[in-house]
């Protein structure tokens, strides 16, 4: 078994009652608790992205961190928990070539982990006009298998789909290393082992939610790095 | 063949043991959790889990040793923490992953150097990233 940390810049209201800078106190002390994670000889630094979740999580330009810790770390890898795919939030072709640079300047320690929003109040910030919140599974289903052959193919494609739309185009630049980095997908619930299973992503999920069971680490999600053509 | 699951958690290690619970204490984890419930709404919410704004209390040093016991946190001392460590691994988690988020800088930075220096190299004793075996199996398979 391997370790790894987590961060989000969770800034509660009973921090910012002793610190008025709290947000940029937060912000800065992961960064060194990331380096001193890779120093301790942690193998993974995961980044959840999140919008508007106050006190929760204030990390929403996680491929800032991202960048940064790049090229302030050598060792350790940098997983994006949570890299929000879907094309309301952030064009795929965006996602897949943010995430390739960051493949090119991590040399290979990147690692692209999806979700589909923490929840009703970040989704219908993006999503307005959607009832079910079950929704976003559709949309991040519509797009999460594109992404392989964004990187893989020298002229993707293209896309026609429900929810969105791209005509051929070459995605740039393609990954550092071939295939293509890992993929995770982080599971909140029984239904998302099922989705991450059905895509080809490995899962996170969080330990400390008390419906968690252990016989639910035997749930193994298959390949993280398959190309779209070897998926059964 | 990729299959991977990992496991994200909170653990508060200190070289006195009680020193790490009283962080675990300290870090509210409740108010924490409180936040969990009130953003991610399509989660489960078990029962008893107050909705929003009402707050789970916070824990006190009982109910960490229960959460200890039970495997949602890593707290103690290095050896209790190698054990609990162990206990997840043998669960056939391929990583555990710690949460930063809660417990004063300090009492993180002592946790990730006593983890990195007692349980770590008993429990990984793989110099390679997994997810690299797994990239590099993809690449001879295509």
């Amino acid at each position: 078994m391997e370790f790894g940390v987590f961060i989000q810049q969770y800034v509660p209201k009973f921090r910012r009652e002793t610190d008025p800078q709290a947000e940029h106190t937060v912000i800065m002390d992961e960064l060194d608790l990331v380096l001193a994670a890779e120093q301790a000889g942690f193998k993974y630094a995961l980044l959840p992205e999140h919008h508007f979740l106050d006190e929760y999580s204030h990390l929403s330009a996680n491929d800032v961190i991202a960048g940064y810790l790049a090229r302030a770390t050598s060792k350790i890898h940098i997983v994006s928990a949570i890299f929000n795919p879907l094309p309301q939030v952030n064009h795929p072709a965006k996602v897949a070539e943010r995430v390739a640079m960051l493949d090119h300047i991590t040399e290979g320690r990147f690692e692209f982990g999806t979700g589909r929003g923490a929840g009703s109040h970040e989704i219908l910030g993006f999503l307005p006009g959607i009832q079910d919140m079950n929704e976003t599974k559709d949309i991040w289903e519509d797009v999460i298998a594109e992404f392989p052959k964004m990187w893989m193919q020298e002229t993707y494609e293209g896309y026609e789909g429900k929810y969105w739309n791209l005509p051929p185009r070459m995605i740039l630049p393609k990954p550092y290393k071939k295939p293509h980095p890992p993929m995770w997908y982080a599971a909140g619930n029984p239904t998302s082992y099922t989705m991450a299973r059905a895509s080809a992503c490995s899962a996170s999920r969080s330990a400390t939610s008390r419906t968690w069971r252990r016989s639910s680490a035997r749930t193994r999600t298959r390949s993280s790095t398959r190309s779209p053509s070897a998926r059964s | 063949m990729n299959d991977n699951i990992c496991v994200t958690t909170s653990a508060f290690v200190a070289e006195d043991a009680d020193v790490a619970r009283q962080s675990a204490v300290d870090s509210r984890l409740g108010y924490f959790q409180s936040h969990v419930f009130r953003f991610h709404d399509t989660f489960p919410r078990p029962e008893g889990v107050p909705a929003w704004p009402t707050l789970i209390p916070d824990y006190d040093l009982a109910t960490i040793d229960a959460m200890t016991d039970i495997g949602a946190i890593i707290c103690g001392n290095p050896d209790q923490a190698l054990e609990q460590c162990q206990r997840w691994a043998a669960s056939g988690a391929d990583q555990i992953i710690f949460g930063l988020s809660c417990a004063a800088k300090e009492d993180s930075l002592e946790t990730l150097r006593l983890l990195g220096e007692y349980v770590i190299p008993k429990i990984d004793t793989d110099p390679v990233h997994r997810t690299d075996h797994m990239r590099d199996s993809a690449v001879v398979a295509s």
